[in-house]
């Protein structure tokens, strides 16, 4: 009714639309987020990520005011007439800074606050050269820095991001303003270690939506812009970086390679192409307890990231443009991982033996996300258009999954965890674990998935302007849809030894470990701590398997269970529409409207069941559906007490879908085991109610003080329930099995408060005035109410999964003289991981300290170099309390130097 | 340093910097072959006078071979049986009315050769050598080896690398077959041990028997078994020809043994309350009496739940007698 009444108001003049460019002086790099407005009066825009801007005036002459973080105010005149187009280039503030070289390297942070500074909802921005200051070779990596963030890792890399303690799944990925596809199977968050940071113009979170942005979208929202040419002349941007993985010894490297240029008349036709390809060695060594099971788990990693970005753009003129972007993003991780399983027969029963498994896992995963957008813009006089064609598959391909077993069975085995750093172990005297001729062979995995997420989009957009009491608005309408297929394709090959003696390198008699052994062998395993021998060699024994596969059985039935259970396909219809405004009364901003979303899913599953002897009995293909609808309400208010301070008020609806895995009623189950994970068809999607309020303080030159409180109310959270049963659905197990499942549960507080502060010391005296300061500390509390487990009433009150109390980062920079040097802290406080019966698995806190440090050789070169993981800070986790460890996993540091050029 | 060597050295860097894609190895594992197996092990009586070797596809995915298979062999015996020989290669078709057929499989002295039966349009899952011994009843000694030395198909299947089976004479003193003669008093005792491990027979009464167990100890496997006097309806089918009669029920109890020195070991499984198959261990003691009959006596039973002491599913000492049949 609000957007009707608006609609009445709407006033046509005698308009004309002109485009503009506000850029810096030097370097003619663009300025995004700068207020470009009309003196005396309200009326005005911010800046783009390209630092472009459009505004309608009347014909004829007028004065702009620029104001950008850093820069001196300017008021030009100019004079509107219909496609004009103007370059408006700022001076830094020089005379504030003088003590220090700048050079650039504030550039970013000034691009970043000046975006957060204007936007209409709450955001946090990363620019791209702001992203070079923190040794973070990936996405996930540089938005850690960001207040209220923390990382999901994996190998010591970021790889999950956490927006205010909400799990992965509760904050959208875009790429240019798109979602992309999960190549992983099964779930919907993007494993953002796959993208390089180098490729992006900047990262975009918005802690607060707009209608016009996706729902499903409870943590926040996450943007990666690539980047666009800039001006005819050409752009050459490159990196060259070596390094050092302390633990393995091994080298690494990154190499990037930029260029862009604008052609034709006015620049009409702008090109840019942005490569980078990145490879470390890296490994980590771990230990981890499961009852009184002990692993040693020695990992060999090699990572790769490969990407290439292009975007074309064409301007008929300032008002009208069309572009094609696209990306491509590889990300290959090869592990090799020997591990040694102690399991002692701790209860002494008769039917167990005491084993130790001593095993190598060697695959090959690679992850492809890739994206192509094709739309246009258009700045009518009386509306604006913008509208995009999307494309994006994700892939998630492991062409080989190798695993062999072997197990010795001492006479006795016992562990002792009363050291929690590092667990000890002892077998009878006479029993050398370290011997591979007491293992024998169990058994021989060689499976391989492919998992596809593709997505179609296609979206528009109009805005219509309108005055309202003298008051400048934006009315916007716009509706999307969606189409993805999602499915996981499964070969699962396992065998085991069914021939007699064998004959390997000319020793005859059993299938033992020594036959086979070979590889690497870290003889400084857990920094000495323990000692272990050469693993399985999978070559070897691919080698013997090929040789002798009249001596291998196949495992017939665990590959059909195993194929059939995991396997699915899914379709997801997606529509949506809106209606929103943007209007600002004086100092007041507001946006608010509704958005509507549909979701329409369907798959395709197996079900196997298991006969009364637990043998495969039948497998079943079955078809499932589901829908929901949502109707989003959301409200941005901005109110600039002056030109540097704003006081934010945010309002909305927002929601989670559940991970395909969780509702797509699939089985992983391992009867061998007694245990597994089974999908529920029945779960919900998580709709939330999300409630900020925010001051934040710019400096005049280039830094922020910015405090807010926020509170989520969430229903139907998900979370892992972990239950004993024998059967499921009419599926007989024959034994009690433990089963994982997702379920909703009732309702969850989530609440808390963030503060950051980032400033240049400029006004210090002498040399002090170039130290810097970068801080944020976010603050989160939530209450999360479980279901009853069956037969109890009592309702059980949790964290929510996912949340850390507190989380932070502290940095300290100098720069003088053209060089600059960074300490960073990022820390991460304990949170829930799992949830399992009546116990809680939590991520330990983590603080990782990382060093840079670079020197401006002159406009055009950088050298830099970098130190992570300074304190060798390790990955741990804990079972209900921090005296029960669980794993210790240590990654040690790393090291890069490189040179950065910019022509 | 010379541009030929830049660019080695440029190459080399690119090199090292890729993703490691490939295996060590290719794994060559795309349509596994059919894998046939041979039983590796068997034992009879001393009078036995045959025994049958079981040959057969170990599980697949797919469709059976549909061209003959022949295999090659060698057949040796030792001691008493160094006249042995294949008697009969024989295998079953059951149609869908569980009407089976036995049918032969062509043979000679080297080589055996396994055709596609019309009915299946393969050839068989599965077949038995059946090996003779025609060596007397007289303390026989030795053994006999059979070895299959080859494969030979169109089709992709392998025979397994352990392809030997190896026959001997059971010499433990607890083989054969034995009875224990039943009173209402002898059958309490038997179920009060036994019972824990079959639900059918703790629900069974005394004058529900036919009064006697009837129990046989083979290779490495034995079997009580309790015949019932209620009668079912068993209709059987064997070439063409369906016999109807009515037979008594029977209540069995399978488990693996030992013997060794007057003591018994058995390994077998049992369905707990909740219908949970758990692995049990029952131990006794036996002697040889002078009318050549068995004293047993059962001593405990553990299981998988339940194997602590004071814990055990049964601790005691009834004893029985066990006639040879």
């Amino acid at each position: 009714m609000i957007s009707a009444l608006l609609l009445t108001n709407v006033l046509y003049a005698q308009e004309v639309a002109i485009k503009g460019k506000i850029t810096d002086e030097n370097t003619s790099e663009p300025l995004p987020g700068a207020t470009v407005q009309l003196e005396n009066a309200t009326f005005g825009t911010v800046t783009d990520v390209n630092g472009e801007f459009s505004l309608r005036l009347q014909s004829g002459t007028h004065t702009l005011v620029i104001k950008y973080l850093g820069y001196d105010d300017i008021s030009i005149v100019i004079t509107a007439e219909a496609n004009s187009y103007i370059e408006i280039p700022l001076k830094e503030l020089k005379s504030e800074l003088q003590a220090v070289t700048i050079l650039g390297s504030l550039q970013g942070q000034q691009k970043a606050l000046n975006q957060q500074k204007n936007a209409g909802n709450i955001q946090n921005i990363v620019a791209a050269d702001q992203i070079s200051r923190f040794p973070d070779p990936n996405v996930a990596e540089a938005i850690q820095r960001i207040p209220g963030t923390t990382l999901q890792r994996d190998q010591g890399e970021g790889r999950y991001v956490i927006i205010r303690g909400l799990a992965p799944q509760f904050t959208n990925m875009s790429i240019n303003g798109e979602q992309i596809p999960s190549p992983e199977a099964g779930v919907r968050f993007v494993a953002l270690d796959a993208v390089p940071a180098d490729q992006l113009s900047s990262i975009q979170v918005s802690k607060s939506l707009t209608p016009d942005m996706d729902g499903d979208a409870i943590g926040g929202s996450v943007n990666l812009i690539t980047r666009k040419a800039k001006n005819s002349n050409l752009e050459l941007q490159g990196t060259l970086v070596g390094g050092y993985n302390q633990l393995m010894g091994e080298p690494n490297g990154q190499g990037s390679l930029l260029i862009g240029k604008r052609f034709g008349e006015n620049e009409k036709f702008g090109v840019l192409v942005n490569a980078s390809h990145f490879y470390s060695d890296r490994g980590s060594d771990n230990w981890e307890r499961d009852d009184e099971e002990l692993e040693l788990r020695d990992y060999q990693l090699r990572r790769t990231r490969t990407a290439v970005s292009g975007t074309m753009d064409y301007r008929f003129n300032p008002n009208n443009e069309i572009y094609f972007r696209g990306i491509y993003n590889s990300f290959t991780d090869r592990e090799w991982r020997r591990r040694y399983v102690l399991k002692p027969n701790a209860d002494e029963s008769p039917f167990e033996d005491n084993e130790i498994e001593h095993m190598t896992k060697d695959r090959f995963e690679q992850q492809d996300i890739t994206s192509l957008n094709l739309g246009g813009k258009h700045y009518l006089p009386k509306f604006n258009l913008d509208y995009e064609f999307a494309y994006s598959r994700a892939i998630q391909d492991t062409p080989f999954d190798f695993e062999t077993v072997f197990i010795a069975e001492p006479d006795e085995l016992s562990t002792d965890f009363s050291n929690s750093d590092f667990p000890t172990f002892s077998t009878n005297a006479d029993f050398d674990y370290l011997d591979n001729s007491n293992y024998e062979f169990d058994e021989l995995e060689a499976g391989n998935t492919f998992a596809e997420d593709e997505n179609i989009t296609g979206k528009i957009n109009v805005g219509v302007p309108y005055q309202l009491g003298g008051n400048d608005g934006l009315l916007k309408f716009g509706g999307k849809y969606r189409a993805k297929t999602k499915s996981l394709k499964v070969i699962n090959n396992k065998y085991e030894w069914a021939g007699g003696d064998v004959t390997i390198d000319g020793q005859t008699g059993d299938f033992t470990g020594d036959l086979v052994a070979g590889g690497l062998v870290d003889d400084n395993f857990l920094d000495g701590k323990y000692e272990i021998a050469a693993a399985p060699d999978m070559g070897k024994v691919v080698r013997f398997f090929n040789q002798n596969k009249d001596g291998f059985e196949l495992q017939t039935e665990d590959k059909l269970v195993d194929e059939a259970n995991e396997s699915y396909t899914a379709t997801e219809d997606v529509l949506a529409a809106y209606v929103m405004t943007d209007i600002t009364f004086n100092k007041l901003q507001f946006i608010g409207g509704v958005r509507l979303e549909q979701t329409k899913v369907e798959y395709n599953y197996n079900t196997v069941y298991f006969d009364d002897e637990g043998d495969l009995d039948e497998i079943v293909n079955e078809d499932g559906a589901t829908d929901y609808t949502f109707i989003l309400p959301q409200m941005n208010i901005r109110y600039a007490l002056n030109s540097l301070t704003n006081v934010r008020f945010a309002a909305g609806m927002s929601y989670a879908r559940p991970n395909f895995e969780s509702i797509v009623p699939t089985q992983e189950i391992n009867i061998q085991d007694a245990e597994g994970t089974i999908g529920n068809p029945d779960l919900e999607p998580v709709s939330a109610t999300n409630i900020d309020f925010m001051v934040d303080h710019y400096f005049g030159t280039v830094g922020v003080l910015s405090g807010g409180l926020f509170y989520k109310k969430l229903d139907n959270f998900i979370y892992n329930r972990v239950f004993e049963t024998t059967s499921y659905e009419g599926v007989d197990f024959d034994r009690d099995m433990e089963l994982t499942q997702s379920i909703n549960g009732e309702t969850a507080d989530l609440f808390g408060f963030e503060i950051a502060y980032q400033q240049n010391l400029t006004f210090l005296p002498g040399a002090l005035a170039g130290i810097g300061v970068y801080a944020n500390y976010t603050y989160t509390g939530s209450n999360a109410t479980l279901k009853p487990e069956e037969g109890s009433d009592d309702k059980v009150e949790i964290d929510l999964p996912g949340q850390a109390a507190h989380v932070g980062n502290l940095s300290l920079s100098y720069n003088f003289k053209g060089i600059t040097a960074r300490v960073s802290a990022n820390y991460a406080g304990a949170y829930i991981d799992e949830l399992d019966g009546d116990d809680k698995v939590y991520i330990k806190e983590r603080m990782q300290v990382d060093a840079t440090a670079s020197y401006q050789i002159n406009s055009k070169f950088n050298v830099f170099a970098e130190f992570l993981n300074i304190t060798n800070a390790p990955y741990e986790t804990y079972l209900n309390s921090e005296d029960e460890i669980i794993q210790r996993e240590f990654y040690s540091w790393w090291s890069r130097i490189g040179v950065k050029f910019n022509f | 340093m010379k541009l030929k060597n830049i660019k080695i050295l440029v190459l080399a860097g690119l090199v090292s910097a890729c993703a490691f894609n490939d295996p060590e190895l290719e794994i060559q594992d795309t349509n596994f072959p059919l894998r046939m197996e041979i039983d590796e092990e068997g034992a009879d009586l001393a009078d036995a006078e045959d025994f049958k070797i079981g040959i057969a596809f170990a599980d697949y995915i797919g469709d059976l071979p549909t061209n003959e298979i022949t295999l090659t062999y060698t057949l040796e015996g030792e001691g008493d049986f160094t006249g042995v020989a294949i008697d009969e290669v024989v295998y079953e078709y059951e149609n869908d009315d569980d009407c089976v057929w036995e049918r032969e499989i062509a043979f000679t002295s080297s080589t055996i050769t396994i055709p596609v039966d019309a009915d299946m349009g393969t050839v068989p899952e599965e077949f038995e050598i059946v090996v003779a011994f025609n060596i007397g009843e007289d303390a026989p000694d030795g053994g006999f080896e059979l070895q299959i030395t080859g494969i030979q198909s169109s089709d992709n299947v392998l025979f397994s690398d352990a392809n030997t089976f190896e026959y001997e004479i059971l010499e433990n003193d607890a083989a054969g077959k034995w009875l224990i003669e039943l009173d209402e008093s002898t059958f309490e005792n038997f179920k009060s041990v036994f019972g824990i491990l079959s639900e059918d027979l703790a629900e069974t009464a005394f004058a529900d028997t036919e009064g006697e167990i009837a129990i046989e100890f083979e290779f490495e496997e034995m079997k009580f078994e309790i015949e019932l006097t209620e009668q079912e309806e068993v209709s059987e089918c064997e070439e063409g020809e369906v016999e109807t009669s009515m037979e008594n029920l029977v209540i069995e109890i399978e488990a693996d043994y030992d013997a060794e020195d007057g003591e018994l070991v058995f390994e077998g499984s049992y369905f707990d309350e909740d219908g949970e198959e758990l692995d049990f261990v029952l131990e006794a003691e036996y002697v040889i009496n002078e009318d050549g009959d068995m004293e047993i006596e059962f001593t405990s039973i553990i299981g998988e739940d339940n194997y602590e002491d004071g814990d055990e599913l049964y601790t005691g000492s009834q004893s029985f007698l066990l006639k040879k049949d």
